[in-house]
This record gives C-alpha cells, sequence and structure tokens, in this order.
C-alpha cells in the first residue's frame, strides 16, 4: 500500500455545540482516489470543511495528519500551505479582485515566492482552455456574477492552477449540466497523479466517469457507517442508500 | 538621511523655522488672539496684489469673525483658533526640520518607495527640489497648446488677471462657512489653470510639482477653468503624506467646466494625522459638460470634504467616486453635494468607507434636485466596511427633491468582512492578514481603477500599510 | 431641555431645514388648558385591563418627537389609556379621537404594557377639525419576552388641524412590535418613533403611507436603535406628494455597540405628482458595532417607465396603471388593517385624492 497521506483518527466535530461528527477514521493513500457518500445532512461537507478548517466548525477530539504531520490545530492557510484544497459547494464571491490577480496572489503564497508573469499567464490561459472558460474571466471579479457552472469550474481551474497533495471536493458536481459536468471531470483527470490524493464528495456517478475509484465511504449518523469499492456506487445510486442495509438512510432513495 | 542632514543645515541658515517662531513668542504678541486687518493689510502687500484683493481679503476677514464654527459635524474644539494668525502671518515660513517629521511618515516614503528628492517636498521640508525642473516642463508642452498653468499668485497681476478677479471665489463665497471666510482672507499659493476651448490636454497636470512655495499648501487656492469642448485631468496633491507643522488646512478649489466640457479632479488626500483638512471644493458645469470627482481620503485628524457640483445647464453630468479609510484617532467627514439645477442633468455618487481601529467615518451628502431640473437623473450608493467593533462609520445623506419629472435613487449599506469569505482565502494558502487585506482592496478596487496607475499602485499599497497596522 | 421636536439623531447642514421639525409646523399658539388625565372608558376586550398607573419604567421611554414634546404631552395629557396585555387578545382595541368646535385640543397620553407572551392589537384613529385644532398623541410601549404588539394608526384630520403622533417602544427578548400608520390629514402631522431593541432577537417592523395634497406639512422621525443582540428592524415608507405640500423623512437606523449580528433595513418610494411639491429624504445609518447589517434604499420622483410599460402591454390604459402603482403602494399598510370598513374609507379618499389630482405625469 502507498504512504498514508490523509489520516484521520477518532474525528469529534461539532458545530454550536452540536456534534455532528462522531468519531471519524479514514485513511486516504497517495494516489487514491476515495467517495463519500450519504444521505442529505449526515455531515459530509462538515467532514470535508473539518479538514480545510473552516472556523465555524469546533474539532472536539481527535486528529487529522497529513503526510504524517498533524494538521488539527492549523489555520485553514496554514493546511492550504501544507497542501490540502477544497472546492467549495458554494464559492466565495470577491468583489473587485479579479480572477487572475487572485491566483497569483494565492500561488504566490503557497510557493513562498511570486509566480513568474509570463509563464504563470501562460499556464493559466491554458488550464483555462481546457476547461472550456472564456478567458475573459481572468479579468472578472472572482466569482461575482459567475452561473453555478463558471463558478465550479472555476474552482476546478484553482485546483489545476495551485497543485495540492490532496482535493477535497463538496459536490462539484451539482446543479450542473452534463457538459459541465463532463469538464470539471476532465479537469479532475488531468489533476490526478500518483502522489495525490482525491475526496470526492458526490451524488451521483456522473462526475466519476473515467475515473478509477479506490474507495467508496458511506456517512450515517456522524460516523463512516459502510466502506467497500467502486461497485458501491452503482448500487447506491440505482436502489438508494437502503441497499446497504438496517441504519443507512433506511428509506431515502436519490 | 545624509543628504537630509545636510538639507536641514541650509534651511537653518536661510530661514527660521517654525519652532524659532514658537521660541521667540512674546508676551505682547500673544495678546493679538487672532487675525487683524493689520495681518490681512500685510500679506496682500507683501504678495502686491491688486487693491480689489486686499479689499476681498478684508470683507472676508469680516465674515470670519462673524460666522460661527459649523454646529454638525466632528468636533473642533481642539483646534486653537487662536493661533491659526502663526500660521498666516507672511514671514512664518512653514518650514520644519526633516528630524522633526513624524517617524510614521517617514516610514511610509520609505516603503512607498518615494524618491528621495521628492519626500523632502511631500514634507513639507524642501526648500528647492527637482520638481520644479518638471513643472517647467510641463508648462512648456501644455503651452504650446495655449493652455495656461501657472501659480495663481503671479496670474493675479499678469494677463489673466481680469479672469481671476471674474472667478475667484465667486463659486465658493467666503459667506459660505467660517472656514472659506478664513480662506479668503488669507490664501496663499495655488495653481491657476486655463484650458481653451477645443483643447484636449493629454497629460494629467499634478499640483504637487509646484507645492514648494512657501507656505503653500496650508490654505492654497485652486481655480481651473475649462473652456467650451475642451478635457482636462487635474491631480491634486499626491499619496504621500504631506506634513505640515502647522495643522489646519483651508483649501478651496473651483472649477468651471464649459459646454461640452470635461474635467477630471482627482485627490489622493493623505495628510498628516495631526491635519484639520477643511477643504471647500466647487465646480460649476455647463450645458453638456461633465465634471469627474476622484478622491481618496486617508490622512488627517479630522476632515470636513464634501466637494459640491452645481449642474447649471442642461444634460450637465457630475461623477463622484469616493474612499475614505479611518483608522485611529481619525474622525473622517467626507461625501459630497450636488445641485440640479437644469433638465436632463445627472448625478452618480458612489463612496466606501472603511473603518478599523476607533475610526470614525462620516458620509455625508446632499442631492438637491429643483423644480427646473425635469428628465433629472440621481443615483447615490455608499457602502462602509467595519471592521471591528470599537470604530464608526455613520451614514448621513440628504436627498431635496422639488421636481416631479426626475428619478432619484439611493442606496447604503454597512457591514463587515464575512468570516467565510476569509476562510475562503485562507483555505487557498492566504494568511488571515492578508485575506483581509485583500478583501479590503478588493472593496477599494473601483476607485483604484478610476486612478492613474502610479496612483492606484499607491493606493493599494497605503490600504496594504494600513491594514498591517505597520503605521502609526 | 431641547424642545425641538422630531430632531434629526445626528445633525447635519442647516440649510438643509432637516435638522428638526419645520417652523411651520409647530404646535400652535394657542392656550392650553391643563389636561384633566381623563382614563378611558370603553369596553376592553379579553386579554387586555387598564392599568390604573403608569409603571414608571413604561414613562422611561422615549418618542422619536423629543424629551419637551413627550414630557408636555405626559404633564398635560386631557385623556390617558395605560392598557396591560395579558396572553392574547380576543380583539382589537379600538379608539376614535374626534375634534370638532366643542373639543379643539385633544392631549392623550397612550400606554401599553405587554406581559411576556401576550398578544395584542390598539388601532388609534384620528378625525374631525377645528380651526387651530390640535391632537397630540403619546403612545409609550413595553412589549416584554417574546410578546407582541400591533400598533395601527390612522390620522384622517381636516385642514385646518395640526397633529403630533409620539411613539416610544421597548422591544425585550424575543419581541415583536408593529407600527402600521396611515397619515392623510392635517394641516401638518409630524410623526415621531423610537424603537429601543434592547432585548436579544427583538423584531421591529413599521410600514407608513402618506398621501400629501395643497399646503400640507408633514414631518417623521424615525429611528430603530439596535442595542441588543440579534434584533431586526424593518421600515418602509411609501407615499404620494402632491399640490404644494412638503414632507419630511428622518429614519434612522441605529447599531449601538453590542447589537452583533443584527440587522436593520429601510426603505422609501414616493411619487411626486405635482410640480410645486417638495420631498426631504434623510436616511442614517449609525454605526458602532462590526458584526451587523444595515441597508437604505430610496426610489423617489416619478413612475417607472417599465413598470407602466408592462401594465399597459396587459390592457391597462396609463391612467389606470398610474393609479394601480399608486395604490399598490399603500397595500402594505392597508393588508395590515382587518377592519373592512376602515380600510375601505382609506382607499376612498386615495381614490378621491387621485380624482382631484389628475395624475397628468
Amino acid at each position: 500500500m502507498s504512504h498514508s497521506l490523509l489520516e484521520i483518527k477518532d474525528l469529534i466535530v461539532s458545530v454550536e455545540d452540536k456534534i455532528i461528527l462522531n468519531g471519524i477514521n479514514l485513511t486516504i493513500g497517495s494516489g487514491e482516489l476515495h467517495v463519500l457518500m450519504g444521505p442529505n445532512g449526515t455531515g459530509k461537507s462538515t467532514l470535508v470543511s473539518a479538514i480545510m478548517g473552516d472556523p465555524r466548525f469546533q474539532i472536539e477530539s481527535g486528529q487529522i495528519l497529513l503526510d504524517g504531520k498533524d494538521i488539527t490545530e492549523m489555520k485553514a492557510d496554514e493546511r492550504a500551505k501544507a497542501g490540502v484544497f477544497l472546492s467549495f459547494q458554494v464559492p466565495e464571491e470577491i468583489p473587485g479582485v479579479t480572477l487572475e490577480d487572485f491566483l497569483r496572489t494565492a500561488k504566490g503564497s503557497l510557493e513562498k515566492r511570486p509566480p513568474k508573469i509570463l509563464q504563470f499567464k501562460k499556464e493559466l490561459k491554458e488550464q483555462m482552455k481546457a476547461l472550456d472558460m472564456d478567458p475573459s474571466y481572468a479579468e472578472r471579479y472572482l466569482n461575482v456574477g459567475f452561473s453555478g457552472g463558471e463558478k465550479k469550474k472555476t474552482e476546478i481551474l484553482q485546483l489545476l492552477m495551485l497543485q495540492p497533495k490532496l482535493a477535497l471536493l463538496d459536490e462539484t458536481d451539482s446543479g450542473l449540466d452534463v457538459d459541465a459536468v463532463r469538464t470539471v471531470t476532465k479537469g479532475i483527470r488531468a489533476f490526478k497523479n500518483r502522489k495525490n490524493g482525491l475526496f470526492i464528495i458526490t451524488h451521483n456517478a456522473r462526475i466519476l466517469e473515467g475515473l478509477d475509484v479506490d474507495v467508496v465511504h458511506v456517512l450515517e449518523g456522524g460516523k463512516i457507517a459502510y466502506t467497500g469499492g467502486q461497485e458501491l456506487i452503482s448500487k447506491i445510486t440505482q436502489d438508494g442508500f437502503g441497499v446497504l442495509g438496517k441504519g443507512v438512510g433506511l428509506h431515502e432513495g436519490l | 538621511m545624509k543628504d537630509f542632514k545636510e538639507e536641514k543645515t541650509r534651511v537653518d541658515q536661510a530661514d527660521r523655522t517654525i519652532y524659532d517662531v514658537k521660541d521667540r513668542l512674546d508676551p505682547a504678541y500673544l495678546m493679538d488672539s487672532g487675525i487683524t486687518p493689520e495681518i490681512v493689510n500685510q500679506i496682500s502687500k507683501e504678495k502686491n496684489e491688486p487693491e480689489w484683493m486686499r479689499l476681498f481679503r478684508l470683507k472676508s476677514l469680516k465674515l470670519y469673525n462673524e460666522i460661527p464654527l459649523p454646529t454638525w459635524g466632528p468636533s473642533l474644539d481642539e483646534l486653537n483658533m487662536d493661533q491659526i494668525v502663526t500660521y498666516v502671518r507672511p514671514k512664518s515660513t512653514m518650514k520644519a526640520k526633516w528630524s522633526d517629521v513624524p517617524d510614521d511618515i517617514k516610514e511610509t516614503f520609505e516603503r512607498l518607495g518615494i524618491p528621495k528628492a521628492e519626500r523632502k517636498s511631500l514634507a513639507g521640508v524642501g526648500a528647492q527640489y527637482d520638481s520644479e525642473v518638471v513643472y517647467h516642463n510641463v508648462r512648456a508642452e501644455v503651452a504650446s497648446q495655449g493652455v495656461v498653468y501657472t501659480d495663481i499668485e503671479s496670474a493675479l497681476t499678469g494677463p489673466y488677471s481680469d479672469m481671476i478677479r471674474k472667478h475667484f471665489m465667486k463659486l465658493v463665497p467666503p459667506s459660505d462657512h467660517k472656514f472659506a471666510a478664513l480662506h479668503g482672507a488669507v490664501w496663499s499659493g495655488g495653481s491657476f489653470v486655463y484650458v481653451p476651448a477645443g483643447v484636449s490636454v493629454e497629460i494629467p497636470l499634478q499640483s504637487y510639482f509646484r507645492l514648494n512655495a512657501p507656505g503653500a499648501g496650508q490654505f492654497e487656492h485652486t481655480l481651473i477653468i475649462v473652456e467650451e469642448g475642451a478635457y482636462l485631468h487635474f491631480i491634486e496633491g499626491c499619496s504621500a503624506p504631506r506634513y505640515y507643522v502647522a495643522n489646519l488646512h483651508a483649501g478651496c478649489v473651483e472649477l468651471y467646466v464649459g459646454k461640452n466640457a470635461r474635467l477630471r479632479y482627482s485627490t489622493i488626500e493623505n495628510w498628516s494625522k495631526n491635519m484639520y483638512n477643511l477643504n471647500t471644493k466647487r465646480a460649476s458645469v455647463e450645458e453638456g459638460g461633465t465634471v469627474e470627482w476622484i478622491s481618496g481620503s486617508f490622512g488627517s485628524h479630522i476632515s470636513y470634504l464634501y466637494p459640491m457640483s452645481i449642474l447649471k445647464g442642461k444634460k450637465a453630468r457630475m461623477e463622484f467616486t469616493g474612499i475614505t479609510f479611518a483608522g485611529e484617532g481619525q474622525n473622517l467627514d467626507t461625501g459630497a453635494k450636488v445641485l440640479h439645477a437644469a433638465p436632463d442633468t445627472t448625478s452618480h455618487i458612489s463612496t466606501k468607507s472603511i473603518s478599523r481601529d476607533g475610526g470614525n467615518s462620516t458620509f455625508r451628502s446632499v442631492v438637491t434636485v429643483t423644480e427646473k431640473a425635469e428628465g433629472s437623473k440621481s443615483a447615490v450608493s455608499c457602502e462602509s466596511l467595519m471592521l471591528d467593533s470599537i470604530s464608526r462609520s455613520d451614514t448621513i445623506p440628504v436627498m431635496d427633491i422639488s421636481c416631479n419629472q426626475a428619478d432619484i435613487g439611493h442606496e447604503a449599506k454597512i457591514g463587515r468582512i464575512s468570516e467565510s469569505a476569509i476562510f475562503y482565502l485562507m483555505s487557498r494558502g492566504l494568511s488571515e492578514d492578508d485575506a483581509r487585506a485583500l478583501i479590503v482592496g478588493g472593496f477599494a478596487e473601483p476607485i483604484a481603477k478610476e486612478l492613474p496607475l502610479e496612483y492606484a499602485v499607491e493606493m493599494n499599497n497605503l490600504i496594504h500599510l494600513e491594514m498591517k497596522g505597520s503605521i502609526g | 431641555m431641547n424642545t425641538q421636536i422630531n430632531r434629526l439623531p445626528v445633525p447635519t447642514w442647516n440649510r438643509t431645514g432637516v435638522n428638526w421639525l419645520d417652523q411651520k409646523a409647530l404646535p400652535p399658539d394657542r392656550e392650553y388648558l391643563q389636561g384633566r388625565h381623563l382614563p378611558y372608558d370603553g369596553i376592553l376586550p379579553h386579554g387586555i385591563t387598564l392599568m390604573d398607573h403608569l409603571p414608571a419604567e413604561v414613562a422611561d421611554i422615549k418618542s422619536g418627537m423629543g424629551e419637551w414634546l413627550d414630557e408636555s404631552i405626559r404633564n398635560g395629557a386631557d385623556k390617558t389609556c395605560y392598557l396591560l396585555g395579558n396572553g392574547i387578545a380576543s380583539e382589537p382595541v379600538i379608539i376614535t379621537q374626534n375634534l370638532d368646535l366643542t373639543q379643539p385640543v385633544i392631549r392623550t397620553h397612550f400606554a401599553i404594557k405587554a406581559n411576556p407572551g401576550s398578544n395584542l392589537t390598539v388601532v388609534q384613529i384620528n378625525r374631525g377639525d377645528a380651526k387651530d385644532g390640535v391632537i397630540e398623541n403619546l403612545t409609550q410601549i413595553d412589549a416584554q419576552t417574546d410578546s407582541f404588539v400591533r400598533l395601527i394608526s390612522i390620522q384622517l384630520l381636516g385642514k385646518n388641524s395640526q397633529s403630533f403622533d409620539a411613539v416610544g417602544a421597548r422591544i425585550g427578548k424575543g419581541a415583536k412590535i408593529e407600527l402600521i400608520r396611515a397619515v392623510f390629514g392635517g394641516k401638518t402631522a409630524a410623526c415621531g418613533s423610537m424603537a429601543h431593541l434592547e432585548g436579544q432577537g427583538g423584531g421591529y417592523q413599521q410600514d407608513t403611507a402618506y398621501f400629501t395634497d395643497e399646503d400640507q406639512i408633514f414631518d417623521f422621525n424615525d429611528i430603530a436603535s439596535h442595542i441588543g443582540r440579534e434584533t431586526v428592524s424593518e421600515m418602509h415608507t411609501a407615499g404620494v406628494l402632491s399640490g404644494h405640500s412638503s414632507k419630511i423623512l428622518r429614519g434612522t437606523i441605529d447599531f449601538k455597540a453590542g447589537s452583533a449580528h443584527s440587522i436593520g433595513h429601510e426603505n422609501e418610494t414616493v411619487l411626486l405628482l405635482s410640480p410645486s411639491a417638495r420631498n426631504r429624504t434623510v436616511p442614517l445609518i449609525l454605526c458602532g458595532e462590526e458584526a451587523v447589517e444595515g441597508q437604505h434604499a430610496a426610489t423617489l420622483g416619478r413612475f417607472d417607465e417599465k413598470q407602466l410599460y408592462y401594465l399597459c402591454s396587459r390592457g391597462l390604459s396609463l391612467m389606470e396603471a398610474k393609479r394601480l402603482l399608486v395604490e399598490a403602494r399603500f397595500m402594505p399598510v392597508l393588508n395590515k388593517i382587518t377592519q373592512d370598513d376602515l380600510r375601505q374609507e382609506i382607499l376612498t379618499i386615495i381614490e378621491r385624492r387621485l380624482d382631484e389630482h389628475e395624475i397628468s405625469s
């Protein structure tokens, strides 16, 4: 087995004094792609937000290790520097800051030196092209007035430009049309390599087309209720979480 | 630092510094609690002014003594009115020692990378500096187009004396308020620009090229006349702090925009933080003309600043874009006024303000639409950002509408930086400070993009400096 | 004591004339008899009783019109009406006051104390007319924890009289107060309200509609003062100006330090039907707290061409479309008036004024 990229040990997370995640254990090896599924409201977004260090979520106990290094107490920017990336379910709009300036600032901050302008511009242009993005978006304010699909593509663009070790994708496919999902998937395929890891929250299989899924987790009642292989996805998308047996979203189909 | 020391020695030899003046205050002199007609006469005499100006000054002085301090706005209790006389005595050249310039300002110069030669002038220290040369070059270039760009004192006796007499303090009469009256009585220095009909001045004219006149910058008068179909961009001041020992600034700006002419007037004000900035700016706009104000307020202890536009002619337009950043110890009361006095006139006011570290920023405005202004439109939008809970931010707009064929819109918003936006940026690797600075920079972006590049860069630097609290 | 009425919480340029009530709208200079403080003697619905004495903490609640007027009404009241709400009132209390030659001056001191969890509605209707007549009302409301108070104030005076309507409301934890105002009459009409949102999660909603004509002078000073955490205020004013009338609206959202996570919204629409009418709007947002959200929006002037076009494209004549848009402005207030006859009466007034001022624009 490859070395473990992300390791979560007995993680308990609360929001406003309410326990959402109650003892999560999970390991993602480098080069692996894990999928996180589960009925709505079971804490999938909470889990990836907690890994990213969202201050709204309180880590009560447990540990999050990245490359063996404890990042549990780190702030979001330190985690980003350590190599974590989250594609937000609802990306923030930042008026007055263009996408290009933002990416250059972020990249400079991650690499501890400002990127070379021409090289950066070239790379940005290529990546945008690969994602079927209009080059004019580079000059637009970050996510301001972007459609849902454009926002998600922008998240994937950032993923490709920033090259993190671990990418967390929180329902990046939700609300997108077929073509946009295909583009997003293309971006994920371009990102994936033998060293990095992916952790994808999704409700359907489309975003995973052409990707080798190593492990599927099902979250229920604040715990990982079920873990299996790729075959789980088609089972769940066809028959709902009920097929997994007692305790797993008994009546909830998709 | 070495060259400054040399400079200082030279200044000392040539002039008394303001501290010398202070030391020499004798009891007899202290009995003069205010400005007397004798002082005003003396100012006028030193400047070799025409008689009408001397009488104008005396009339203004009378008004100054009659008009009370404003009953609204930031407190002026700590402004020592009795001391004003020491700022305006003709012999008290406003020179300070470089060593007296506060450290925060010196540091800013370093960080902004202002050339040493300019630092001295910006600090109000230098007696001579390279900008004089620059100024003369600019003057030669625009003069070939028939444009007049000169200091207003010499224009008063030259070939443009009639023009100045016709326009001087006609937009801002000394009776307007106490500090306009003060200005009328003791004004000194400033610029005069005349752009003939149809001429488009391609390079922006910048007033700090010629701030070397003794005492200028305290009570300077700017008079700009842009004739029919002409265009001018005038930039006042600069983004580095100007330090004066005397802490009252009561300047006056009068802009005459002719038919179908356009005047853009940009200011980035960053006076040192002991300054009372009581500046009056006003424009009148003829038919089809446009005045554009870009106004950034970063410095001063207290500011009262509300550029006014009088839309006199049909289809006259005004646009005002402003930003105010109030930090510790600052009470910046800024905004705009507009009078729609003709049909189909339009005004657009867009402001942003930021308060932090106990700073107090107020947006204040008046939009007046007279019965005659049929078909006029006005849109006001002001946004305020509070960066902590020890600061204040107030919005005090007035709309006075007497026309039933007008469209008036007003929007005001106040809020803070959203925590989720900070988290989003931090998740991409920015530190919390950088994330905040980036968001505030983005908030200010609509202003920055209206500025010439070098000013935009300096403004962004200023915001970053202010946000990191490395100054002051 | 500052004797100014309807003072702007933070003054601005004096020459705008908005810092306080216009000289012309001051109370008439006439002889006032010392009021007798006659208690209300009408029937009260189940859930509301009369208090014999005014609790001191209610008497302290400041209105938006200023201490001087508050005190003059409190001390000189001809009538008093001190209501205590307990539980859910079975129906609204409706109190009608009529000015006439025999009674050209009425000063009334209302107080409403809503006990925790109570729910009541009070309707004040002011009508009639008299030469130099004046109605002065002061209503002090103390809405305690989780209570709900709705105050509906309808002013239908004739044009020889003046009205002063002062409201002060203290809003406790989880409590909510609604102030619904329809102002049509009076030579001059001055209203000043102040909501003190003291308790956590308190709410304040204000809907005002007015229609001026001839030489009427209307003057409003409405303040939502956010003191407690998570308080919410919504202030909406809609009006139509015609004739030579004039109106000032001062609307202030004041976030005091400590009012974290509070929200204040304010909006105003004004339609000017006549070229001789004058509208002044002064929407203040004062803020001493970081974690708040305040917003103001105002649309002043003429009809929205796009709306008119849309309505006309559906078959309405231009006149019908304009009428519809004017009436639409009054709907938020009319919808809250549950008494059919009263609502109809107000609609008739609007219709009549529209007829008188043939909408020409």
